[in-house]
């Protein structure tokens, strides 16, 4: 009697733990992808490297309040706020959303919240995301446990783009871990779980079954192994030999093969990560307008695209990229035009031209100094003599900072799609106009950001843009194509215009 | 023998010294690491605030001097970048290296030891060209244009092998053979004109005169002798796969220390390329001491007393 009461308790137990596997087995894709990017994570702890590679990868671990539509850059989307509204211009109530877990199975609630910003907040233990809120947001209060009120020290537009790069960390998991342990296996409330790091190997993400954002889970990844590899061939060779599932910073050369090879293909997207050449306005010859604008008239960027980069690129007037809350569509292109060129710089007292030093990163963009040589190219033939210096990044950065040249090739790409984030750091006095900056466009960028009014601050972008042009601080050039090669087990995805891969949009096959 | 021992790690303690003031000395004057931790759009104010957060602000002596001091107590300090003790990060990448340089050196020694004596014994035939080949290819490729080719070979188009990261044997195969072909072609030179030298000796011909197995002659009586310089150029060559390792696994994306100081470097992650000069140096001290205390077994002319 005893005996068959057990067999039949046995049988029970094994029918619930069959039924339970296939419950949470069955949610799932099964398939395991590897993502490979060029560079490794510094550490996990997402309030402490801000390369956007690494950011991309605690957007599936961590969620913000709030997430970018790529669609319409003014417009956030919920992420761990489901709402908000302005109680004045520089306070702004978010009803957080209830019933999240983290990953180690606490509660998420707006003690979390409060902690996130007191941790980048605190001036006497600055995280390197600080730089991107600190200036910002003044503090944070918890209203209830569900509610939270955010204070900035003054009307700011660009808020919700902001808020995006800050990752919700849990205060009591953070506390009990400390920062070091933090770091190398953290906690978040994300799509997926960090599981394991074997440093200089791989990143292994397991699937957050609870998480609030699935659509389709069953055709997402269970597990995605996160590898970075340096050396672009290497990159190439393992998609190849199947070893990578979705490579990113594939050049522009490799597509045909990568198509060509029926197994693989390609995905391309118009990215935030433009470029251009900055003139030190403040000295002869570029702190005249005519010789700027005739640097702009001098470049055929079409045909720099369509040679060196092989059409992987998209021209554009103006400082502000494509995808940009501020872009501004009726800003006047200068054409390709070297009889205007000449004319200009004869007008400013240069019949003869002039020589100059054009700084080139080397080897940190996809055909930086190629690029480069050809824009030296084209400038003397209006009679520019251009001597190309490209040093190692550390050595530009310096001199850049410094306020050392006179010409420079660079690239400026956001983490989210507003063209305040772009002219920041390079033509804003208020912030760090090192090469060029005015009262005028200062004035006009401290209106922007201070109207929260959508369609009254693109209004102001468009007389800003304009102004831009006609100032021409740089030689405006183009937004660069992101370029993913992509291996037959991935069904379909659509990269968005930053550099960040959101696994759980990911379609597997 | 004990003194001799006792003032070699006298010497390698000055040294390592020297070591830490010229790099400290070379990375200061490389430039500030503060601007590249931050943000590309970090306000000089913002820099500022970093560079006193982490003590960069402070005069090089003295900035040196508290390095020395946690030195002392065996701490390496803290990677600005990946916030952690240096001595974490250097055990959990040096182990990786130390594998494929020791394997890469197995695979270099023998390949070249068999290829330089049979060269030298079969002057000017098949086997001889082949290692003349193998010398003058070995030294003349770039190392990470080999690693290409084999990841292209191999890897791509014959899709034997894995192309990169550590994981089982098969992930070895490529790295090792990348990291140690120098090695092998150096040393199949040096063997080969070695011994093509102690073959017309007298001692040789005596050898043969005795009536010896010319096995007997070649590996007891001709290797030996001409061993001791191959000894040197080997001992040297174990720095080499060192700092060979560099190129190796950045191709590779290989998990050693050498692709960690690399990205150290261009990430000017002060601790972390102190602690990896800090290791290559004991290390290649090391090495080179033991070497000169190898001399001491095979050639009883040499004696350190």
């Amino acid at each position: 009697m005893i005996y068959r009461r057990i067999v039949r308790e046995i049988w029970v137990v094994v029918l619930l733990a069959t039924l339970f596997g296939l419950w949470v087995f069955g949610q799932g894709s099964g398939i395991t992808i590897t993502v490979v990017r060029a560079t490794d994570l510094w550490t996990a702890d997402p309030h402490n490297d801000t390369q956007v590679t690494s950011q991309s990868l605690f957007h599936n671990v961590f969620d913000p309040l709030v997430r970018v539509d790529w669609n319409n850059p003014t417009k956030p989307l919920p992420a761990l706020a489901i709402s908000w509204e302005y109680v004045s211009d520089t306070t702004v109530v978010f009803h957080l959303r209830q019933g999240v877990k983290w990953h180690d199975g606490r509660d998420f609630t707006s003690e979390d919240v409060k902690f996130t910003f007191d941790r980048v907040l605190d001036k006497d233990n600055p995280t390197k995301i600080s730089v991107w809120i600190a200036p910002i947001v003044k503090r944070v209060d918890i209203i209830d446990r569900y509610t939270i009120k955010l204070e900035t020290y003054r009307p700011y537009a660009p808020l919700f783009g902001r808020l995006e790069v800050l990752k919700i960390i849990p205060k009591q998991t953070f506390l009990e871990m400390g920062p070091e342990a933090f770091g190398q296996k953290p906690v978040g409330t994300g799509a997926y779980v960090f599981d394991e790091w074997k440093k200089g190997e791989y990143i292994r993400l397991v699937a957050n079954e609870s998480w609030w954002g699935w659509t389709h889970r069953e055709k997402r990844p269970d597990v995605v192994i996160r590898k970075s590899i340096p050396e672009e061939f290497t990159r190439y060779a393992m998609l190849e030999t199947g070893e990578a599932d979705i490579v990113g910073m594939i050049p522009p050369e490799r597509i045909p093969t990568i198509e060509a090879s029926g197994r693989l293909r390609i995905a391309t997207t118009p990215s935030t990560r433009g470029f251009f050449v900055g003139m030190n306005t403040w000295k002869p010859p570029f702190d005249d307008v005519r010789v700027r604008q005739a640097m702009n008239y001098a470049i055929d960027k079409q045909l720099i695209v369509d040679t060196i980069l092989l059409g992987q690129a998209t021209v554009h007037p103006g400082v502000c990229s494509l995808s940009d809350a501020g872009y501004c569509p009726v800003c006047m292109m200068y054409e390709y035009n070297p009889d205007k060129a000449r004319q200009l710089l004869a007008e400013a007292g240069y019949p003869n031209g002039f020589e100059v030093t054009l700084w080139s990163p080397r080897g940190k963009y996809i055909k930086d100094l190629e690029t480069a040589e050809a824009i030296a190219g084209q400038l003397e033939e209006i009679g520019v003599k251009v001597n190309v210096y490209a040093p190692a990044w550390p050595e530009y950065w310096d001199n850049f900072l410094a306020g050392n040249m006179e010409m420079y090739f660079l690239s400026y790409g956001g983490s989210f799609p507003d063209c305040d984030d772009r002219i920041g750091g390079h033509l804003d006095g208020a912030r760090r106009g090192i090469y060029y900056n005015s009262p005028y466009s200062d004035a006009l960028i401290k209106l922007e950001q201070e109207t929260l009014d959508p369609e009254k601050r693109a209004l102001i972008w468009g007389a800003l843009g304009q102004y831009f042009v006609q100032q021409a601080p740089w030689i405006f050039l183009w937004d660069l194509n992101l370029i993913y090669g992509l291996s037959d087990k991935i069904k379909a995805w659509e990269p968005v215009p930053v550099e960040h891969i959101y696994y759980w949009q990911i379609e597997v096959r | 023998m004990l003194a001799y021992i006792a003032k070699r790690i006298l010497q390698a303690l000055f040294v390592l010294f020297v070591l830490t003031a010229f790099v400290f000395s070379l990375l200061h004057l490389s430039g500030d690491p503060t601007a590249l931790l931050l943000p590309a759009d970090a306000t000089p104010e913002q820099i500022q605030q970093m560079r006193e957060w982490l003590g960069l602000d402070q005069p090089i002596v003295v900035q040196y001097i508290r390095y020395l001091a946690r030195l002392v107590h065996g701490d390496l300090g803290c990677s600005y970048r990946m916030n952690l003790p240096v001595l974490v990060i250097i055990r959990e990448f040096l182990p990786n290296t130390l594998l494929l340089g020791v394997f890469a050196i197995l695979f270099a020694t023998l390949l070249s030891l068999p290829l330089g004596v049979i060269a030298a014994v079969k002057r000017d035939s098949p086997v001889d060209f082949a290692a003349t080949l193998i010398a003058t290819l070995g030294q003349s490729m770039p190392t990470f244009w080999l690693a290409i080719l084999l990841i292209l070979a191999f890897g791509v188009k014959l899709r034997l092998l894995p192309v990169s990261g550590i994981g089982g044997w098969k992930h070895f195969i490529l790295p090792i053979i990348s990291l140690g072909w120098y090695s092998t072609a150096l040393l199949t030179r040096v063997l080969r004109s070695s011994m093509l030298e102690v073959l017309n000796a007298d001692y040789v011909m005596v050898a043969r005169s005795k009536g010896l197995h010319e096995a007997s002659v070649i590996l007891k009586h001709a290797l030996r002798n001409a061993s001791l310089p191959v000894i040197t150029v080997w001992g040297l060559q174990l720095g080499a796969v060192l700092m060979g390792s560099v190129a190796t696994e950045t191709v590779f994306a290989w998990p050693g220390i050498g692709r960690l100081t690399v990205e150290a470097v261009l990430g000017r992650d002060y601790p972390v390329v102190l602690g990896a000069v800090l290791v290559f140096g004991t290390l290649f001290v090391l090495l080179n001491t033991s070497v000169d205390l190898v001399y001491c077994l095979l050639d009883p002319r040499i004696s350190y007393t």
